[in-house]
This record gives structure tokens, C-alpha cells and sequence, in this order.
């Protein structure tokens, strides 16, 4: 039973580790992505899939931007909590959200550099990186791209 | 005119809430089930096993038994003719019958199991004071073959063991160890009762045999000495078995509320049976 003492210790232990250093890099993150909004705000990032008319003829191209984040221990185990009694799993929602966030930031990133003003045609997508036999969702990859018009001159 | 993108309002996706608020609420809720499942449970598999026959668990705990014995030697045969003279004492049941086996292994321990056997250790044997202490030790595992305490613990680790597989089937492992610790945890409080009725049964038992309970307290300082020799500490809902010193307290409560003698003569065990344990 000793043991099991421990192992519960260990457990706890975890729970609390990645419930502070969650919290911690989740905070850090939200105010970087923020920042880098405010900074990109000026790049127009456009869903539609053609180009209208009115836009002068310029060269295009492919920008990405991806990204991968894990959940901690303390954020896995409440959504499994949660797929255990059902209902919104918040733990997951900020996760997913800042990953979405970056992904665009990333992209918006890379057409910077190539001194595009406009990015059209806007995908994401989204998979899971399991990362234990079990099959569990430990992490996430969100992916973003679309077509960047560079301005030449 | 330069274009520049709204600035997104924030907590539309996601919420502000503390998901401790949501982990306080989410783990206490499951942890109660569990444990409101696992109390009845308990119960009613403990009410179930007066329907099982006792020549049932001896058909079942037999092949064992023979498997894990040696012939039976003047240790076994002592041990077996001390129960013999106590069992008349604890009011069993006519179709109940106890087996002693002594096993040579350096365990400090005895056990009581299906079918009424009872295997005491060298290791425990040769640390007993007296005769008395060992009369205490046969009747708190007679008592738990009385009260069918090896049946009911098959029953509720079988069924622990078929839930847990249940779920574990489902979720990930963090959510099943937390299930299923709950659970063993709550079964552990069953078997600390179950100890403690023991312990209250052979004390009954010996103040007969002896007229007063020495034995008692004498068994439970041995075992409390072994307890402080390796024991790193656990804590009291860890434990199958309840605090020495809480047992010690207990019997020594019983005895002064019956007015029972709590000090007496003690018998030694004989000198050839104590020589025939030490040469081996």
C-alpha cells in the first residue's frame, strides 16, 4: 500500500506541475499573440477564394505558417474527466484557440517578409498528434495558408 | 488609405473561468459516485455471501491449498490442536471447519483464507512471547473465516477489477487510476472494520480461554514492534489494517468496558514445539 501512497503523491504532484506551468505559458502566450496581432494588423487576411477585379494585378504565392502545442497533465485530465460526464470541454477550447491564433500569425509572418499586403483564400487545418498507445490527444498541429499578393515595386 | 484589421475581442472562444472551479467540481462529483457505487457494492455482495455455501469455498480454495502445503508436521499438528480447543469457544457455524497450516517462510505475517485455512509464518511464530499471544492470533484469523471475510474480499476485488476494466476501456489511464484508487480506497475502509471486528471477536474469545486479555495486547506490542522496525510511514486510509496503536487502544477500551483483566498469567509455548521452530 506503500506504494499506492506514493503513486497517488505522484499524481498530484503532476497535476499541480502542469496546472501552474500551464497557466504560466498559456498567459505568456495570449499576451505575445496579442502583441504580434496588433503588430500584423495592417496584413488583410481574406477568406474569399478568387481575387476581386478591383485588385491591381500583382505576383502570388503560397505562405504557411503552422504550429504545435501540448495540453499539460492538469488540462488532459479535466477533459477526460469531461468525456466521462459530457458538456463543454474548456480545457481544450484556449489550446486550440491559441493554436488557430499563431498559425495566422505565422503565415502573416512569412508574407511580411515577402512584402505582401493581402493574403486570400485562407485555410486552416487542424490535426491531432497522439502521443501515447492509448491513443490520446496530447497535442495538437494547426496548420494556415493561403495566397499572399506581393507587391513588387 | 492604409487598411488595418479590427483588433479581435478576446473570451469568445474561450472562457476566464479558473478550471480549478471546473476540476474541483468535476473530481469531487466522480469520486463521489464511485464511491457510493463501490459502498453499495460492498454491501450487497457482503449480504450475497451468506448464500454461498461454505463446502463451496473449501471445493475452491482446495487445489491451492494442496498445491502450497508440505506434509504436515508436530508444528502443524500443534497449531491445528490449539484451534481446535479455541473453535468450540467462537460459536462457528456447524458446517464451518479450520485448517492451520504452518509455513516455513521468514514472513512476519498469518492469513486466513477460503475454506476456513489458515496459514501462520515462522516468521510471526517465533516472535510470539507466549502461548496466549498465539491463541489471540488463531482466533482474530478464526474470526475472519466466521465471518466469511476472504469470500467477501474475492467478491468486491473481483468486481473492483471487472468495473475498472469497464471503464478503463473507455477513457485514458489518469481518469481510470483515479476511479479505481477511489475505489480500493473505499474497500480498504471495509477491511480496517473487518480487522477490528477480528480483533474484538478473539478478545471475546480469550478472556474466556484465559480469563483476561493479555494475549490481545501482547500479539498487537509484537506486531507494532515489527510495524516500527520497517514501517516509512503510511498514512492511516492507506492501510488494510488500522493503526496498531489504535488497536492496542481499542482492546484495551473493550476490556475496561466489560471489566476484563487486562494483565494475567501467561502459558509459554511448549519448549519442544519453540525448539522444533527455531532449528528449522
Amino acid at each position: 500500500m506503500e506504494q499506492f501512497q506514493y503513486q497517488i503523491i505522484f499524481f498530484f504532484v503532476l497535476l499541480i506541475l502542469g496546472y501552474f506551468f500551464g497557466r504560466y505559458f498559456e498567459k505568456k502566450h495570449y499576451k505575445s499573440i496579442i502583441k504580434r496581432e496588433a503588430k500584423y494588423s495592417n496584413l488583410a487576411v481574406i477568406a474569399i477564394k478568387t481575387v476581386p477585379l478591383s485588385e491591381p494585378v500583382k505576383p502570388s504565392i503560397l505562405v504557411t505558417g503552422s504550429v504545435v502545442i501540448s495540453v499539460d497533465y492538469f488540462k488532459r485530465f479535466l477533459a477526460m474527466l469531461r468525456t466521462l460526464l459530457g458538456g463543454r470541454v474548456t480545457a481544450y477550447e484556449t489550446l486550440l484557440d491559441r493554436a488557430r491564433r499563431e498559425a495566422i500569425l505565422r503565415m502573416k509572418e512569412e508574407a511580411s517578409t515577402l512584402n505582401a499586403d493581402k493574403i486570400f483564400n485562407i485555410k486552416i487545418e487542424t490535426s491531432s498528434i497522439s502521443n501515447n498507445a492509448s491513443g490520446n490527444i496530447g497535442s495538437v498541429e494547426v496548420f494556415a495558408y493561403g495566397t499572399a499578393l506581393v507587391n513588387v515595386n | 488609405m492604409k487598411y488595418s484589421s479590427p483588433k479581435i475581442p478576446e473570451g469568445i472562444n474561450t472562457t476566464d473561468e479558473n478550471p480549478l472551479k471546473e476540476f474541483a467540481i468535476l473530481t469531487s462529483g466522480v469520486i463521489s459516485v464511485v464511491i457510493a457505487l463501490a459502498l453499495v457494492i460492498s454491501y450487497s455482495l457482503d449480504w450475497t455471501s451468506q448464500f454461498i455455501p461454505f463446502s463451496y469455498e473449501e471445493s475452491i480454495a482446495q487445489p491451492f491449498v494442496d498445491k502450497y502445503t508440505n506434509e504436515r508436521g508436530e508444528i502443524d499438528d500443534y497449531l491445528q490442536e490449539l484451534a481446535d480447543k479455541i473453535t468450540p469457544l467462537m460459536s462457528l457455524p456447524d458446517d464451518m471447519s479450520i485448517k492451520v497450516h504452518y509455513v516455513d517462510e521468514d514472513v512476519k505475517n498469518a492469513m486466513a483464507t477460503l475454506g476456513g485455512n489458515i496459514f501462520i509464518y515462522r516468521g510471526l511464530l517465533e516472535k510470539l512471547p507466549s502461548e496466549n499471544a498465539l491463541v489471540m492470533l488463531l482466533g482474530h484469523e478464526i474470526t475472519h473465516v466466521k465471518l466469511r471475510h476472504p469470500l467477501k474480499s474475492l467478491n468486491k476485488g473481483m468486481i473492483i477489477s471487472l468495473l475498472s476494466a469497464f471503464v478503463g476501456g473507455q477513457t485514458s489511464s489518469d481518469v481510470t487510476g483515479l476511479l479505481s484508487s477511489t475505489g480500493t480506497l473505499t474497500l480498504l475502509s471495509f477491511s480496517r472494520d473487518q480487522e477490528q471486528e477480528s480483533d474484538y471477536q478473539a478478545t471475546i474469545m480469550i478472556e474466556k480461554y484465559y480469563g483476561h486479555t493479555q494475549g490481545s495486547i501482547e500479539l498487537l506490542t509484537i506486531l507494532a514492534q515489527q510495524n516500527n522496525k520497517t514501517d516509512i510511514g503510511t498514512l492511516e486510509v492507506f492501510n488494510s489494517h488500522p493503526e496498531l496503536q489504535e488497536r492496542i487502544k481499542f482492546i484495551e477500551q473493550v476490556s475496561k468496558a466489560n471489566n476484563w483483566m487486562i494483565t494475567g498469567e501467561t502459558v509459554a509455548i511448549p519448549t519442544k514445539i519453540s525448539n522444533a521452530i527455531n532449528n528449522q
